[in-house]
């Protein structure tokens, strides 16, 4: 059944068909070859043929011979002497009757020669209705016979076969068709319904002459399409009628029969009905357009139309005009339609072809779907039904698309459907993205790739998608090596690629025009090879590149793997990147002993005067100071004097030295002060620095006399600093010293005025002791005269007052043992003979023992 | 005597109590099919058999029970029909060539994919395996095994190894048989 029928679509190739069709193909072709189809009757297990010659064939359903008889040798059943008019079955299978124009009748069974029957009637025999369950045993075996009359055969007492005429009809039976207990058929005025039970006729479905061509020139179509329904095609029309049971009320009152045809759909076409069945909830008609072909004049192709019919209105779903051999010689009443109604299988058949069509399943639509390139649509299909099919599945469909997508460069869209498709399965994931690498496209599925480390795929996937990014966008190759979980792919391999591409494109860098822009390229690869080396933990390498970049991620790198013993000799390096980060580092926790620091920085001050700087700061161990007052001298002298006031750990006479050298003289006067060499201090303030006010505020914190004798020598013969000095000296040494060296003939701005301050302060200064002097005397006659009153008080001696030495009480009742007592006013007593030498004590010996 | 008197009433009861069962007979090719309709149906053992076409069609009656069976022929080409003429049936008679080794998978294979379709779910099975006359033919244990039946547990599955030749377990196979006709199936 492989051969597929190439029926010519009219419609829109867009349009999914509906049926597929195959050709019935094996010994019917043989068969067909020398005979030609009269009739078809078609069993769920076998189809049977009738043909021209009179030949009655049995078929399985891929169109084998099958032996008609028990022992296997009749082949075929010569059954009539003219062509077979109709064939029935009954249910099982077991029976088949035909009829012929020969006016023979044949019953005939398939296993057994019981209730076989092979009558002569001598009339043209136009239609015969085996009984549905003729093979059970209790049924009466009855059958109907249609010529001009409708005869009901059935087996009486003693295997009689008794005939009866059911009705006496206008011309021919046509055609009938039985179901359960009803009887449909055809004569020339219209279809007629027979109740079998009832035995009475429930109604004349009338067909409307049309005045140039008569009804029983077509033959009339009938079908149980269920068990109460009944579908007509005869000429243009088709009818559909259900019968009805009448109610109970009706059948009492009125005297009519049990059941009533009830037609409830009539519909016309533009075809000659050559035969008609349900299809689910749809119609199916086989017809033969009524105009011949215009060309030939001929008849045309004999078309399958599938139909809505439940909305009262004739609705046409798809027709396929299909390709029967030898159709321009056929009429409608050539062509059959034959089905199985519970597999919705259809047999189309002409006489010299017989076509089977089913509907479309999931694997014909897919199969279809891919075929026209709707690949999205058959995804969508299958993943209606969970995704598979025994054919077909999403993933097979998928790649298939895939590849289409690829050959159209629909690159993105490719791998958007990658992801989709390939989901969790590593294996079709890599087979996959190979497609993508052959077309150079792995940067476009890349963003899809699946990274987790649960669903990585084999390592090279990742190594080839770098190595891509790599020679084409360095940005992204960066940004990749930074994302992505670096146990995805193989360090290694990537750093190998990396440093051969830098070779290779170090030689092209001098040759290129755009030398600039590559050898930006050529540090965004470094970065990423320093990341790679991370990465591989070689944080070693990592730093080279980074240094080597002079990128500032170094410090990060540095500080996050604690790598402070690696960079010892690149300290020097790191500050030269930069300064601030690289101190950071240097003095993180003081991880980077400060010797190698400073060995590091021997040959850089500036670097060494930095690091020092900071590392006096967080680190006041006094190290290096010494070092750091020359480095202060030389970088940062305001920072020199603060510094000086607070360590204590630089070697003065050193710094001097330095300050000395550079002429630091605020500085040297802290240093010689600090020594205690004042007066040098104060020469220096006074010759180089020529600030009076300075050298009083310096005389009055060492506050010697000496060094005001000093000050005044010095100063004596500068008369602007005397005026100042005769302001300021009053509060602090006697003035007289002063007038007293100042020269004679010497011009003293402002001398009255100073005098007047001088004097003036000295005069407060007096009064201010006289005022001190009184106030300290009377607070001591104030004192004086407390101690007196406090120690003239008397002190009450109780009788729990105890010997601070032997503990035994100080007062007794017998006075024989009494001894003399020591209490005194902080209430401490004593046995006068408990304190040896107690004349020395003046004061209580309890008390002064604390106080010392 | 008593012996007599139930043959005349099982005689009695096959008159009045006729029961009918369906059976499809399938397996691979040159498994031996349709000898085997033959030897149920009339003791008959042929070696000449010409492969069947399509399908052969039989109604045996063994005591009350007539069995109709469907023989199809196992060639690759009709096995795309086993599954429509197993439809509905009392039972489906597998027929395995148990002396033939190479053909075992693929028989295998046949089996579980038709007994995959939804249609034929809870029909009782009954794998055959024919020559066991032959040397190196595998028996019962062997066939289940290779067969994987076991895997098999939706419905009744039932193995016997029979020889068509030598009428071995011929006896026990219709037993079976009979057991599973219409009102066998349902006691």
């Amino acid at each position: 059944m492989a051969v597929n029928l190439e029926s010519c679509d009219s419609l829109p190739p867009d349009v999914e068909p509906k049926l597929k069709y195959d050709r019935l193909a094996n010994d019917v072709q043989d068969i067909l070859l020398k005979d030609a189809v009269s009739c078809i009757c078609v069993h769920t297990k076998f189809i049977c043929l009738g043909t021209q010659w009179g030949v009655i064939h049995l078929l399985d359903h891929e169109g084998n011979t099958v032996p008609m008889s028990q022992d296997g040798k009749n082949k075929e059943l010569q059954a009539h002497a003219i062509a077979v008019n109709r064939i029935s079955v009954d249910l099982n299978g077991d029976y088949i009757a035909s009829c012929s124009d020969d006016g023979k009748v044949l019953v005939y069974g398939l296993y057994t020669d019981e209730n076989t029957h092979e009558l002569s009637l001598g009339r043209v025999v136009k239609s015969i209705a085996l009984d549905p369950c003729y093979f059970k045993s209790g049924s009466g075996r009855r059958f109907l016979t249609g010529d001009n009359k409708l005869v009901l055969y059935e087996k009486t007492f003693l295997n009689r076969l008794r005939s009866t005429v059911l009705c006496e009809c206008e011309g021919y039976v046509q055609s009938m068709s039985w179901h359960d207990r009803f009887v449909a058929w055809a004569s020339e005025v219209g279809v007629r319904v027979y109740d079998l039970v009832a035995r009475c006729s429930l109604g004349l479905i009338q067909w409307e002459k049309s005045p140039n061509r008569s009804i029983e020139d077509y033959r009339c179509n009938l079908l149980w399409s269920a068990s109460k329904t009944l579908m007509i095609g005869w000429v243009d029309t088709i009818r559909i009628c259900v019968i009805r049971k009448r109610s109970q009320i009706e059948l009492q009152t009125r005297d009519v029969t049990e059941y009533l045809v009830d037609p409830i759909y009539t519909f016309q076409t533009d075809y000659f009905i050559s035969g008609l069945g349900p299809l689910d909830d749809q119609l199916v008609l086989l017809g033969v357009p009524k105009e011949c072909d215009p060309e030939t004049g001929k008849a045309q192709r004999p078309v399958l139309v599938v139909a809505d019919y439940k909305d009262c209105e004739f609705c046409e779903i798809s027709s396929d005009t299909l390709n029967i051999r030898g159709y321009e010689e056929y009429s409608c009443n050539d062509y059959y339609l034959e089905m199985l109604i519970e597999e919705n299988r259809f047999f189309i058949v002409s006489p010299k072809d017989i076509v089977v069509a089913c509907p479309y399943d999931i694997d014909d639509r897919v199969y279809w779907l891919t075929e026209h390139g709707r690949f999205e649509k058959a995804i969508t299909v299958l993943e209606e039904v969970g995704g598979k099919t025994n054919k077909h599945s999403v993933v097979t469909v998928g790649v298939q698309y895939l590849d289409h997508l690829l050959s159209e460069h629909l690159y993105q869209e490719a791998a958007i459907l990658c992801a989709r498709i390939c989901k969790n399965d590593k294996m079709l994931w890599e087979t996959q993205i190979m497609k993508f690498q052959a077309m150079q496209q792995l940067r476009t599925i890349c963003p899809y790739v699946p990274k987790t480390p649960e669903q990585a795929l084999n390592s090279h996937i990742y190594e080839s998608i770098l190595y891509e990014y790599l020679k084409s966008d360095p940005q992204a190759f960066l940004k990749l090596v930074q994302e992505w979980n670096p146990a995805l792919y193989k360090i290694g391999v990537v750093i190998k690629a990396v440093l051969e591409y830098l070779l290779t494109s170090a030689d092209n860098l001098l040759a290129a025009p755009d030398a600039d822009s590559k050898q930006a390229n050529n540090n965004i690869y470094l970065e990423a090879l320093a990341l790679l080396y991370c990465h591989q933990k070689k944080y070693d390498k990592a730093l080279s590149a980074y240094l080597k970049l002079q990128h500032k991620d170094v410090f990060t790198l540095i500080t996050k793997h604690k790598m402070y013993n690696v960079i010892h000799d690149k300290i020097l390096d790191l500050m030269t990147l930069d300064c601030d980060k690289a101190l950071a580092v240097l003095l993180d926790k003081t991880k980077i002993p400060v010797e190698v620091v400073e060995e590091q920085l021997a040959n850089n001050d500036v670097f060494l005067f930095k690091y020092l700087d900071a590392y006096s700061k967080v680190e006041p161990n006094g190290k290096y100071h010494g070092k750091l007052v020359r480095l202060y001298a030389k970088y940062a002298r305001e920072k020199l004097l603060p510094f000086l006031k607070c360590s204590d750990n630089y070697p003065i006479q050193e710094a001097l030295d330095v300050c000395q050298s550079n002429e630091f003289y605020p500085e040297m006067v802290f240093l010689l002060g600090r020594i205690g060499n004042t007066r040098e201090a104060l020469q220096i303030i006074i010759k180089q620095l020529n600030d009076i006010n300075q050298a009083i505020n310096f005389c009055q914190e060492h506050n010697d006399k000496e060094l005001w004798t000093d000050l005044i020598k010095r100063t004596v013969d500068r008369p602007e600093y005397v005026t100042l000095l005769l302001k300021r000296i009053g509060n602090y040494v006697d003035p007289r010293m002063l007038i007293q060296n100042i020269q004679s003939g010497c011009e003293i701005k402002d001398l009255k005025d100073s005098l007047a301050k001088m004097m003036c302060d000295y005069h407060l200064q007096l009064s201010v002791q006289e005022a001190c002097k009184e106030i300290t005397l009377r607070n001591y006659f104030d004192l004086h005269e407390k101690l007196i009153m406090s120690q003239q008080r008397g002190i009450s001696v109780t009788d729990d007052f105890l010997c601070c030495v032997c503990q035994g009480r100080i007062i007794i009742r017998d006075l024989s043992n009494a001894f003399d007592l020591m209490v005194y006013n902080c209430r401490h007593s004593f046995h006068k003979k408990c304190i040896p030498d107690s004349d020395e004590y003046q004061n209580c010996a309890v008390c002064s023992a604390v106080k010392m | 005597m008593l012996a007599l008197i139930n043959r005349i009433l099982d005689w009695i009861k096959s008159l009045f109590w006729k029961e009918e069962m369906e059976l499809t007979l399938v397996g691979l090719q040159y498994s031996g099919k349709t000898t085997f309709v033959n030897v149920i149906a009339s003791g008959q053992f042929s070696e000449d058999m010409i492969p069947t076409v399509g399908f052969n069609m039989r109604k045996i009656t063994k005591g009350n029970v007539t069995i109709k069976v469907w023989d199809i022929g196992g060639q690759p080409r009709f096995r795309s029909m086993w599954e429509r003429y197993c439809r509905g049936v009392n039972a489906i008679v597998y027929m395995v060539d148990a002396a033939d080794p190479d053909k075992i998978e693929a028989s295998r294979n046949e089996l579980h994919s038709l007994l995959e379709k939804q249609q034929l779910t809870g029909i009782p099975v009954l794998v055959l395996g024919n020559k066991r006359d032959l040397p190196h033919a595998l028996d019962e244990h062997g066939l289940i095994e290779r067969m994987n039946l076991s895997a098999i547990q939706d419905r009744e599955i039932c193995c016997y190894s029979i020889s068509c030749k030598e009428k071995d377990n011929i006896d026990i196979t219709l037993q079976w048989l009979i057991a599973h006709s219409k009102s066998g199936s349902s006691r």
